[in-house]
């Protein structure tokens, strides 16, 4: 209560004192920033509907989705530049819903950067230190330490010699760097940066990525970035949170949301190449789940997912039952493409029955399966025919058409690729499926998951 | 065929290297002509008052174009008579007072358009440009009485500041530049700490300084070419600005139009100099306004 007070009082003043202390100082249990029931609306549209988003202090957090996704608004909230409907914004220890954005101990770097065109690269830095001189004549920095700190920003990103510069005479990288300087001269508690790559050519972009994952190092703050590269998002950050239609679909690590997305639409939207989807009838059986697909009675594919009887079991499921109908998905890279031997007879429907069994043969082997799920061994065997072949420098990627739809594999670029129009089959490891509610997109659990 | 039209090429670039229109030397010649004669046709009457303020005397009538031969007599009479040094600065003191009104006005007003969106703002706009079309002339009645009124008649102030009224057009154009500032920019001053009054002080108005300077010319060339105001308001030679000085010359015996002349071409240089100095960024303004 006493803190919040001071906090009100001067605030400035209690966020300076908050970088001071470092994220250290605080341990794990205060978050960087927290959002609690946020929402916004324009008009009847609901842009942000946030029920709780934590920011972990210190992380480097990427807020990554579509267009519109409410990613760059949710930004705007936690720099005060939008006013939630509803809800709390929590930065550091301080309730900063309704702080005004200049003393809320963030900063921002904005897409365009925003450099005050008709003020040079030191001023565009100093800028916020000398109003705050001016506002606080006691407490506010000297005009020796405005300096010293336009200093240490500008050697720590390079600057130095294009201090007396006028943004117009900047490329577009040294923009960007002048809008991190300006940003961090401040010393955040929290550093926001809206798509600051975007604007960068893309040999550029690859640099800068580094440089601002060294600079989260270095200064060891918490960092929020919003982008729509799901790339730029797996590389960069240490915390993921995907946003689809205003709301959270998934937060984790890189890591997690890659390996276990959450729902389908996080499959196709992280990784490139995209997931492959399919759409499969399945059915319980006392081994595990039976999947079909295709048109055949026999099945292009036809398989048993061992252990998937305790799908029945999870609560996730309406009733209690098996879905007659699953998503089945899995990523182009843990495919392993084939390319049928000259000799090994290529008409469709040998082809389609050598792609018949799904966990190599009876439930009991697949079963055992289960656990190893090496190359070669038990696995879903995916059949069709060459559309696409896409060269990317070290891989390319195959995209496929058979009855099973659309998919696409990645084939190293050592390896031998295949030909357009040739049939080719991928077996992909058991591990490395995933399931997901045909209704709710929901992922559905595996047995490898 | 392939070989005149590998001449022809570099044939038919030497042309378009050389005129900026790049259309050929007889639409080149066309146009410079229109523009010649139109040019002619609206500096005509200036032209001749020019050459009249140098006739002697009753050649003022005459109809020679040419002030053969030439006298400063007119003018050496006009600065000696009259009191053109008070007139002039009557006027410069005015037009530099409604001006800085206009353009503080301006500013604030477009700046609280874009900074506080607030419910009215659609009204409140459309009141702004209802205002634009309302003729000046229209309010000279009103003015009238309200200075009367409260006894600003005849003082310099009554003068200038019921001229405020007629300040949409620098609302409007101020508006639509303080627009056009990167809405990013903005933000940036506000995360930077910057009070929306900071903001306009040490962002907005630097950014809106080559606006500001056409606004300002217009409307200072506006205000000093003011005839029918400064002639209610303030009618005595104390008061007054040259363009109502002017009418001074028509003495008891008549008009002396040759001193008037050489009066009004002394009236006019301030202008000239000032559009001189301004005459691009007044273009740009507009055009950059009108663009949006």
């Amino acid at each position: 209560m006493v803190t919040s007070t001071v906090a009100a009082v001067d605030p400035v003043e209690a966020s300076a004192i908050g970088s001071a202390d470092g994220p250290e100082a605080q341990g794990g249990t205060v978050p960087g920033v927290l959002l609690e029931g946020v929402t916004k609306k324009y008009g009847r549209q609901t842009v942000l509907d946030v029920p709780r988003l934590e920011v972990p202090r210190g992380s480097f957090t990427v807020l990554v989705g579509p267009s519109g996704c409410g990613k760059s608004t949710g930004l705007r909230v936690i720099a005060g530049l939008e006013t939630p409907d509803t809800g709390r914004v929590t930065i550091g220890a301080d309730d900063a819903t309704h702080t005004p954005p200049g003393q809320r101990g963030v900063s921002m770097v904005f897409q365009d950067f925003a450099l005050y065109p008709h003020l040079t690269v030191e001023q565009n830095i100093s800028f916020s230190l000398r109003l705050e001189a001016r506002h606080n004549r006691r407490t506010g920095p000297s005009r020796a330490e405005i300096g010293r700190r336009v200093t240490e920003a500008c050697v720590m990103l390079g600057l130095e010699k294009l201090r007396g510069r006028r943004p117009g005479q900047l490329s577009g990288g040294e923009r960007q760097r002048v809008g991190l300087a300006r940003a961090i001269v401040r010393r955040p508690q929290v550093l926001l940066l809206d798509e600051p790559l975007s604007a960068l050519d893309a040999q550029l972009r690859q640099h800068a990525r580094a440089e601002l994952i060294r600079l989260h190092r270095e200064l060891g703050n918490t960092v929020v970035l919003v982008t729509h590269d799901q790339l730029e998002a797996l590389s960069m950050g240490t915390n993921l949170v995907v946003m689809n239609g205003g709301k959270v679909v998934q937060s984790g690590t890189p890591g997690e949301v890659y390996r276990h997305p959450a729902d389908v639409f996080v499959a196709g939207f992280v990784g490139s190449p995209a997931m492959n989807l399919h759409e499969v009838a399945a059915a319980s059986h006392p081994a595990g789940l039976e999947l079909t697909a295709g048109t055949s009675p026999d099945g292009r594919l036809r398989g048993l997912l061992p252990g998937g009887g305790a799908l029945s079991g999870d609560g996730t499921l309406a009733g209690g039952g098996v879905p007659d109908r699953v998503r089945l998905g899995w990523r182009p890279g843990d495919g392993v493409l084939e390319m049928p031997a000259p000799g090994e007879p290529s008409s469709s429907g040998e082809l389609a029955s050598t792609g018949t069994p799904v966990p190599g043969g009876a439930p009991v082997s697949g079963g055992a399966a289960a656990s190893g799920g090496a190359a070669g061994g038990p696995g879903l065997v995916v059949t069709g025919a060459v559309d696409v072949v896409e060269f990317t420098g070290d891989s390319a990627v195959v995209h496929c058409t058979g009855d099973f739809g659309r998919w696409a594999v990645t084939v190293r670029a050592g390896d031998r690729q295949p030909a357009l129009g040739d049939r080719v089959r991928a077996r992909v490891a058991l591990a490395d499926l995933h399931l997901f509610d045909v209704g709710t997109g929901r992922r559905l659990p595996t047995p490898a998951a | 065929m392939s070989r005149r039209d590998g001449r022809s090429v570099p044939d038919s670039s030497v042309p378009d290297g050389r005129g900026p229109g790049g259309g050929g030397g007889a639409a080149a010649v066309t146009r410079h002509t229109v523009l010649a004669l139109a040019a002619f046709a609206m500096l005509f009457p200036l032209l001749w008052a020019l050459s009249g303020s140098f006739k002697p005397g009753t050649d003022v009538y005459s109809s020679s174009p040419f002030p053969l031969p030439g006298t400063l007599e007119n003018y050496r009479y006009a600065l000696r008579e009259f009191p053109i040094g008070r007139l002039l600065l009557n006027t410069f003191v005015t037009a530099i007072g409604v001006t800085a009104l206009h353009l503080v006005a301006g500013v604030l007003a477009a700046w609280s358009f874009v900074r506080f969106a607030h419910r009215g703002q659609g009204v409140l706009l459309a009141a702004v440009t209802v205002a634009l079309v309302v003729p000046p002339q229209t309010l000279i009645i009103p003015h009238f009485l309200m200075i009367t009124e409260v006894g600003l008649r005849d003082t310099f102030v009554g003068l200038v500041v019921p001229q405020l009224s007629h300040c949409a057009l620098a609302v409007l154009l101020l508006r639509e530049h303080t627009r056009s500032i990167p809405p990013t920019l903005i933000a940036a001053a506000s995360l930077d700490g910057a009070s929306p009054f900071e903001t306009l002080r040490h962002i907005v108005l630097p950014l809106l300084r080559p606006a500001l300077g056409a606004v300002g010319i217009v409307v200072f060339i506006t205000t000093w070419n003011e005839y029918l105001w400064p002639s209610l308001a303030a009618p005595s030679p104390e008061h007054t600005t040259i363009q109502m000085g002017l009418q001074l010359f028509e003495t008891s015996e008549g008009p002396e139009h040759g001193p008037m002349l050489a009066a009004a071409m002394l009236a006019t240089v301030p202008v000239i100099v000032a559009y001189l100095l301004a005459s691009r960024r007044i273009a740009d303004a507009f055009l950059q306004a009108g663009l949006r």
